[in-house]
């Protein structure tokens, strides 16, 4: 009997399509919900709207929402009370964990970044029509439309940190969980541990061994205050303002729930690996 | 078949098994039972291998049921108490789960569910929890693995349906296949055993033919039977 087997992942991959199909709809519309009040918002606040806060309130949604739905998907893996059917599924726990995280991971993320761009574009278009219909009245800041989306933007060729950033994102997961499946005694703590080691080793990737060069000015001016000032080679210098205080509140919240949630589901998909090996 | 040998089961550091062993055979019909908390549950779920006995081992056709091995799981089918079913028409079962099990008929799904009266057509949540085990029980036996574990599969089935189960059950057994059922319903399914086992008090209080066991208690009543047993049993603790 094969270890791993495409047959038997891509019958997982439509099983989880079947079981899940509504949830994901349910979430995928939520963010829908939200970009169409974030843009609502953007566009009745002109040039007033703080364009920080509000991609940064997307982006914790989006990576919230992702990790619950992932964290969920690993709980009922182990659960032996509502997860049953999945436990005695004939497949192994390889194989469940690639089709939890082609749909959790892959899919919903990428829905959620091409819903964005989605977003974005209609966002420039109406404020591009308002702008000419009078020029005086709605003159939108540049930033806001650079800046508060994670957007086809982050993708481009001039943009390294963005598209860093999310390949990151995504390769953390795969290779933490991964990993959780391999790791048999103390996991739980070695998981964190290397999910921790993950981001400072970035942090290092980074600023020291990338062509991208970044500065943080860390200051207190009442609140406390962080900079980052980004260097492409040959591009020039982009500047990333996290100095507004309910922005870098929410940035390190951020980085908060996605350490905790990845912590979960390594401890539940932990679980599950337990009992079957 | 299945051999459990010298088993000891504890949980949340309270006894429910000590030093039990037990065999069953391929085509027989088993039923299991036991007062309330006695373990009946546990037992189907450590053949399944859903959980792993304290001390001792299990062994079904060569396999260890908590390895979970694919090959051993695509011979045992287990139908709980309770369930959750997803939300698409029971014939869509059959493309989700069907391909998973080499042995599994699409035929005699649809025969099976034809049978309980369930159409094929239904959206599994807008059914009842009846109808929904009649579903998953049709599915069950459309699997055709050598082990079927079934909880107490007649809770919330009307009269008729009990009696298609019954003959559903004896019709889908054959010579390679088990199925233990876990019941406190003796009387819906009594005609259908040919072996029983009694889970008392962290014992096997008997473990035998249905044809012993009325020898046993002098009455065709298996619920009689199992009566007799139990207070033999109080009577041989009281000395």
């Amino acid at each position: 009997m094969k270890q791993f087997s495409m047959k038997r992942l891509s019958n997982l991959i439509t099983t989880w399509w079947f079981e899940n199909k509504f949830s994901f709809f349910r979430s995928v519309g939520f963010l829908f919900l939200l970009q169409v009040l974030v843009i609502w918002y953007w566009i009745s606040m002109n040039r007033y709207a703080p364009p920080h806060v509000l991609w940064t309130l997307l982006t914790m949604v989006l990576l919230f929402m992702q990790g619950q739905r992932i964290s969920n998907a690993f709980k009922s893996l182990h659960d032996t009370e509502t997860g049953t059917q999945w436990l005695l599924l004939p497949a192994t726990p390889h194989e469940k964990f690639i089709s939890i995280f082609f749909w959790n991971s892959l899919v919903f993320l990428i829905s959620g970044i091409f819903l964005s761009i989605i977003m974005e574009k209609t966002a420039l278009l109406i404020a591009e029509q308002l702008y000419i219909s009078n020029p005086i009245a709605y003159e939108f800041r540049d930033v806001g439309t650079n800046e508060f989306f994670f957007s086809s933007d982050y993708f481009s060729t001039d943009n390294g940190f963005m598209k860093m950033l999310w390949g990151f994102w995504l390769a953390c997961q795969f290779l933490f969980y991964w990993a959780a499946i391999r790791i048999k005694k103390g996991s739980n703590i070695l998981s964190a541990l290397i999910l921790m080691a993950g981001f400072y080793i970035y942090g290092f990737y980074i600023r020291t061994l990338h062509p991208i060069f970044f500065k943080k000015n860390t200051g207190w001016d009442g609140a406390w205050e962080v900079n980052y000032h980004e260097y492409i080679e040959g591009v020039g210098e982009r500047n990333y303002d996290l100095n507004e205080t309910l922005t870098s509140c929410l940035q390190i919240s951020l980085i908060a729930v996605c350490i905790y949630l990845l912590y979960k589901a390594c401890t539940n998909l932990i679980r599950e690996t337990k009992i079957s090996q | 078949m299945i051999e459990v040998n010298n088993i000891d089961f504890y949980y949340e550091n309270k006894l429910v098994y000590k030093d039990i062993d037990l065999t069953w055979q391929p085509g027989h019909i088993a039923a299991l039972l036991g007062a309330n908390g006695s373990g009946k549950t546990t037992m189907l779920r450590l053949l399944a291998g859903l959980l792993p006995p304290s001390n001792g081992t299990i062994s079904i056709a060569g396999e260890t049921p908590f390895a979970r091995s694919v090959p051993f799981l695509q011979n045992i089918f287990m139908v709980p108490e309770s369930f959750e079913l997803p939300t698409v028409k029971a014939s869509m079962l059959v493309k989700m789960y069907g391909s998973f099990y080499p042995q599994f008929s699409a035929t005699q799904f649809l025969q099976n569910l034809d049978a309980f009266e369930v159409p094929a057509e239904s959206n599994l949540k807008k059914l009842s929890f009846g109808q929904q085990k009649k579903v998953w029980l049709s599915f069950a036996l459309a699997c055709n693995t050598n082990l079927l574990l079934l909880d107490e599969p007649t809770n919330g089935l009307d009269i008729a349906s009990k009696a298609t189960l019954r003959k559903q059950l004896s019709a889908q057994l054959n010579t390679n296949r088990c199925i233990v059922v876990s019941t406190h319903q003796v009387r819906d399914l009594e005609y259908l055993f040919d072996w029983v086992t009694i889970i008392e008090k962290g014992d096997i209080a008997w473990h035998d033919s249905t044809e012993n066991l009325s020898a046993y208690g002098q009455t065709e009543s298996m619920e009689e039977s199992y009566l007799r047993i139990l207070r033999n049993q109080e009577k041989l603790i009281q000395q």
